[in-house]
């Protein structure tokens, strides 16, 4: 019941082509179609959080710029991953701003949205996301507080529910991951897979994180465990290169309500760039 | 629950209906009308049991407008489940009364309220009734496929499918609603309770049928709602 194609499940073999209504379209026209509009969406989104145009440009580049988007193999579900995880991420930035219906909905139909997109992170986002609020809601009555977490996780959980009976290939990763083994030995692959992560990493240990910051951290790290977690199922690498491409996308989301000076998010996401490019010289280099 | 259902009804979907100028079945806890508008429709039926619901389409039908105001009116609820169906049994049997006797024309009913209006009266008016009707059939056709083959009884397999999406659509959407509605109000703690939707509104199927009932036998029987109880029940315990 996946959204699109899971860069999680892939064949590195196999050229996977659009068809509409018989007439097949090569899947690099649809990678850049669909980055161009990721990049149009990142301009305007940057634009209207008046940052200026040459750093909405450098930064919608530096997250355009990322491997997984450049896989046209991968580039659609690693575009839907993005929009899954941006919206998530914006949804509940605007959450804790103020708690109101709107936002509520908002944020429990981004939580189910990413299910559908990508089960596993999906869930683990949602199971993780009341976590991550909660200290922002301390001033809640235990009512109060439970009337909220119900209201924001109906929808999610429903959904999640629906995917567990529906969906077969969910229930195998699932399965896979109770008895996860890792299938590559390699160390250099381990490293390839965490490389990425460690511009994050450093930021966090150099600066103070506030609410609106655990959350795309929270967020972040739910989709980085859950790919690491698929790859060593899949023997693949590239759900990771995914993943750090909607982490670049998730730190821009970051910059809009000023969560990082631009600059910060300047150094964080070319760290990233390069990161996830070694990564992905590491491991053709393993293979 | 009646909270919840109130919360929703008063604080979303009149505000809703009347930003979309959609004609408002009153509720009669707190009306201000202007009293020529009032003898301009000559007033309440007195053979509608909802006559509050009656005069809300009325008005509009004569392009008069009803909106709503920020004030709040408290209104106690039935503490005993007796009272609440006898309550709902009048609403719905009201409603049922409204909806017949404004369809008797329903061109004259389009000319009047124009097309959002004709279509908002059939969905506010006649599907609070036809939705408690039909929603005791749909979970008797959903637990029934799930045991027997229904084309051997003559029910189609689509039925099945049809029932449980009706049904899956109905309550996800009722509850959820139920829950959003307290918070206005700052009722949070009430919301984990629309997860009983499902429930009650099986017994605002139960109510519905009682309702058909009494408009076939008993038209006009108006059921009063006794008011105070909750004053009376807390004086008596010690």
């Amino acid at each position: 019941m996946a959204l699109g194609e899971d860069a999680t499940r892939h064949e590195p073999n196999a050229v996977r082509e659009c068809s509409v209504s018989g007439v097949s379209v090569p899947p690099w026209v649809v990678g850049a179609a669909l980055l161009s509009g990721l990049g149009l969406v990142l301009l305007i989104w940057l634009r209207s959080a008046r940052c200026d145009p040459a750093t909405s440009w450098l930064l919608s580049g530096l997250v355009l710029a990322q491997p997984a988007f450049w896989d046209f193999r991968i580039s659609v579900s690693a575009t839907l991953l993005s929009a899954a995880a941006g919206g998530v991420s914006f949804a509940a930035l605007s959450f804790l701003k103020d708690q109101d219906v709107r936002r509520i909905a908002l944020l429990g139909g981004s939580l189910a949205g990413a299910q559908l997109v990508s089960p596993l992170w999906g869930t683990v986002t949602t199971i993780i996301m009341p976590l991550a609020l909660r200290r922002t809601l301390d001033d809640r009555t235990a009512g109060g507080l439970t009337g909220l977490y119900v209201s924001i996780l109906f929808i999610p959980v429903l959904t999640a529910i629906g995917i567990v009976i529906l969906d077969g290939q969910f229930r195998s990763e699932v399965w896979g991951l109770a008895h996860l083994r890792s299938t590559q030995a390699g160390t250099r692959s381990i490293v390839a897979s965490l490389l990425p992560a460690a511009p994050l990493v450093a930021a966090l240990l150099v600066r103070p994180w506030d609410a609106p910051a655990r959350i795309i951290v929270l967020v972040a790290v739910a989709l980085l465990v859950t790919s690491v977690a698929l790859d060593l199922m899949a023997i693949e690498s590239n759900s990771v290169s995914a993943a750090f491409a909607v982490l670049s996308l998730v730190l821009v989301v970051g910059v809009t309500p000023r969560l990082l000076s631009p600059p910060w998010a300047l150094l964080l996401l070319s760290a990233t760039l390069l990161a996830s490019w070694s990564s992905v010289w590491l491991v053709r280099t393993d293979v | 629950m009646f909270a919840l259902d109130y919360a929703l009804w008063f604080d979303f979907l009149l505000p809703g209906l009347d930003k979309l100028g959609i004609p408002m079945p009153l509720g009669g806890t707190s009306n201000h009308f202007r009293v020529d508008a009032l003898r301009a429709i000559h007033g309440w039926d007195p053979f509608n049991v909802t006559e509050d619901a009656d005069l809300g389409i009325r008005l509009a039908r004569l392009g008069l407008r009803v909106c709503t105001l920020d004030s709040t009116t408290y209104e106690e609820a039935t503490n005993r489940s007796r009272d609440w169906l006898r309550q709902r049994t009048r609403w719905l049997k009201g409603y049922m009364q409204t909806w017949l006797v404004h369809m008797r024309s329903p061109r004259a009913l389009l000319r009047n309220a124009g097309v959002s209006g004709f279509f908002g009266f059939q969905l506010f008016v006649g599907g609070t009734v036809l939705s408690a009707l039909l929603n005791p059939l749909l979970w008797t056709i959903f637990i029934l496929s799930s045991f027997i083959n229904l084309p051997m009884v003559g029910i189609s397999e689509g039925a099945h499918s049809i029932s449980l999406v009706g049904l899956l659509a109905g309550n996800v959407l009722f509850a959820y609603l139920a829950m959003l509605g307290p918070y206005r109000r700052g009722w949070l703690d009430l919301s984990p309770f629309a997860l009983a939707i499902p429930l009650y509104w099986l017994l605002i199927s139960a109510a519905a049928f009682r309702a058909l009932w009494q408009l076939v036998h008993d038209p006009w029987r108006w059921e009063k709602t006794p008011h105070g109880t909750s004053r009376m029940l807390s004086e008596n315990v010690p």
